[in-house]
């Protein structure tokens, strides 16, 4: 089953007489239980594909379904709602809310989503159980460190039980350790769970794990590779 | 959740929080408490020249005032005018005066003044002219007329107790004049009256003049609120009467009045007005402090009707520990000046030559503080709405990777 499928998206950005195109003529389908990085140098247009598959950003011309949703229909607020439901996010600073504690900031999402306290309570405390810091739970980013909070960020994402998983650039800010342990419990939550997880990267690390790699440049896909052949 | 969020997020930047809680608590402060300083000087104004002497609302002949307090204008028929007031439950006590122009002379000094002839019994339940002897006693029914002045008008004739001044006016048979002993001296908060009132008693005027009239009913009501249409109803039991209401006999108190009100709500204004930008200010700040947070709270699916719920309860936060804080400072400082009473004759001696007792003492009513705090409790929320505006134009992909 197709998570995502995008046809010929392009985004050009516009600044007075300049015009950038960042993804240029993009057509790929993520199928669901994928493991997928997105690679290429800087200014390839990764962030920016990535984005509008997440529907936070609105290409420029094109069509982009996310679990049979074609996201181009749906107003900004809309937009909001479907990524509630339907799309995690794993950012590259992490992104928590610092007043929260780590266990308030995976709660949270499912409390938007108006999910019973129980649930909630008991879901969180699986999730922190999966990334490996349920000691962590009544703690804030704060006290945390980059991989503790990164995998608080990850737990977020899994929260709302969506349909995928994009994480930008997950590992760039950590060390190797906290790399491989976020690694290990991504690649591990979507062996054993089915979780669908994109990626963009240019960590090497990350793309030796990825069972699939698209590689753009200039915005376009240069190359799209399954690792296990 | 979300009020959890406004708790924690107002406490991020504790000082800059703490400046809007007292900023409002200075507002509710303020509000009430020169709220209940005007509140005061109107009571106190009220007190003094109204429920002292004036009464609520007078009865006199149409002409009467027109012809600036002639004596050949009494009221027609004042025992029927007396029966119909006797017979009205809202009416809480009546005072029948002789009122008239004349002039008081000495031998060696004159004075335009305004005779009242009252009957001290009666007067007593209305007007306490009595509390504002200082020499002296109120005037009673003697073989001679004895006169109640004040001592600014005795300053000025230069007369002391028990001496002989002739009270000289136009009554219905041409000019008349009496002699009468200056018994006692009075004064009151306001020099002009004393200037110019001279109080007799009222059977001796009769006495003296041969007649029986009465020009003037003062009145008070049980219940101040519904003047304007207890005295409507009078009017349409008295139709020959002319009645009129305080604010008619001394327009200039009631201009007074509602130019401090003038005054007030200007004042007001500016304190609203600050107290909007403070908040303003500070919950724009705050709002551009989070723009990253906010980005991130919509791109996991934060509605816009969440992030504005957060901001207005980070608002409604902070107000509602201001406001508590404000009335307790008005309890405060209105239970000690209440008690002691704020002196103005310092700051202003003119006050007293306006009629005004230069001692107000503020008092809070109960509607004050419903009236303000719904007054902040706006402001409060007006001031927010451009923060929140602010945050729900930000683009969550922009205010992510805004540094």
């Amino acid at each position: 089953m197709n998570v995502v499928e995008t046809k010929n998206i392009e985004k050009v950005f516009r600044d007075a007489d300049l015009e950038v195109c960042a993804v240029n003529d993009v057509s790929l389908t993520i199928q669901e239980g994928e493991f997928t990085a997105v690679v290429g140098p800087s200014g390839s247009g990764k962030t920016t594909l990535l984005n509008m598959i997440g529907g936070l950003d609105v290409p420029t011309s094109g069509s982009v379904k996310v679990a049979s949703q074609e996201l181009t229909e749906l107003s900004k607020n809309e937009l909001i709602n479907f990524r509630l439901f339907n799309i995690g996010f794993v950012f590259q600073s992490y992104n928590l809310i610092p007043v929260l504690t780590a266990f308030e900031n995976v709660e949270f999402v499912m409390l938007l989503q108006k999910i019973s306290q129980k649930e909630r309570k008991q879901r969180v405390e699986e999730l922190l159980e999966a990334v490996g810091i349920p000691e962590k739970a009544n703690v804030r980013p704060a006290q945390l460190s980059g991989g503790q909070q990164q995998r608080v960020a990850v737990a977020r994402a899994l929260a709302p039980k969506p349909a995928f998983i994009i994480a930008d650039e997950p590992t760039a800010n950590l060390d190797s350790k906290s790399t491989k342990i976020l690694l290990d419990i991504m690649q591990k939550l979507n062996e054993k769970e089915g979780i669908t997880f994109l990626f963009s990267t240019h960590d090497q690390r990350v793309i030796d794990r990825a069972k699939r790699v698209i590689t753009l440049t200039d915005g376009k896909i240069t190359s799209d590779q399954n690792m296990k052949e | 959740m979300i009020i959890k969020i406004g708790w924690k997020n107002i406490w991020r930047k504790k000082s800059r929080s703490l400046i809007v809680i007292l900023s409002v608590a200075f507002g509710v402060w303020i509000g009430l408490f020169f709220g209940a300083f005007q509140w005061g000087t109107y009571v106190q104004k009220l007190n003094d020249i109204v429920n002292r002497e004036i009464g609520h609302v007078q009865i006199h002949h149409p002409l009467f005032l027109e012809e600036e307090y002639d004596y050949n204008f009494p009221i027609k028929d004042p025992e029927h005018v007396k029966h119909v007031l006797q017979a009205d439950s809202t009416i809480k006590s009546i005072v029948e005066r002789v009122v008239f122009s004349a002039m008081i002379q000495t031998t060696k000094e004159q004075s335009p003044v305004l005779v009242v002839g009252v009957d001290t019994t009666k007067e007593r339940k209305m007007h306490s002219i009595s509390t504002l002897i200082t020499q002296g006693e109120m005037p009673h029914d003697k073989r001679a007329p004895t006169l109640l002045i004040g001592e600014v008008l005795a300053n000025e004739l230069g007369v002391k107790l028990g001496d002989k001044v002739l009270i000289q006016g136009g009554m219905l048979h041409g000019m008349k004049s009496f002699v009468g002993r200056v018994r006692g001296f009075y004064e009151s908060p306001n020099k002009l009256k004393d200037k110019l009132i001279i109080y007799i008693h009222k059977s001796d005027i009769n006495k003296k003049l041969g007649d029986a009239f009465t020009h003037e009913f003062a009145i008070t009501f049980h219940e101040y609120d519904s003047l304007k249409s207890y005295s409507a109803l009078l009017q349409k039991k008295l139709p020959h009467q002319q009645i009129y209401t305080w604010g008619q006999i001394v327009p200039e108190v009631e201009n007074g009045i509602k130019m401090t009100d003038k005054v007030m709500f200007v004042f007001m204004f500016i304190i609203w007005t600050a107290l909007a930008l403070g908040i303003v200010n500070t919950m724009l700040m705050s709002v551009l402090e989070r723009t990253k947070e906010l980005g991130v709270l919509m791109a996991i699916g934060m509605g816009k009707w969440k992030i504005t719920q957060m901001i207005f309860i980070e608002t409604f936060i902070l107000t509602a520990i201001g406001v508590p804080i404000g009335i307790f400072l008005t309890m405060l400082t209105v239970g000690y000046w209440g008690d002691v009473g704020i002196d103005l004759s310092v700051a202003n001696a003119a006050v007293a030559d306006f009629g005004y007792s230069t001692m107000i003492y503020p008092v809070v009513k109960q509607s004050f503080y419903f009236q303000v705090i719904i007054q902040v409790i706006l402001v409060s929320f007006i001031s927010t709405i451009f923060p929140v505006i602010r945050a729900l134009k930000l683009e969550p992909i922009k205010a992510i990777n805004k540094l």
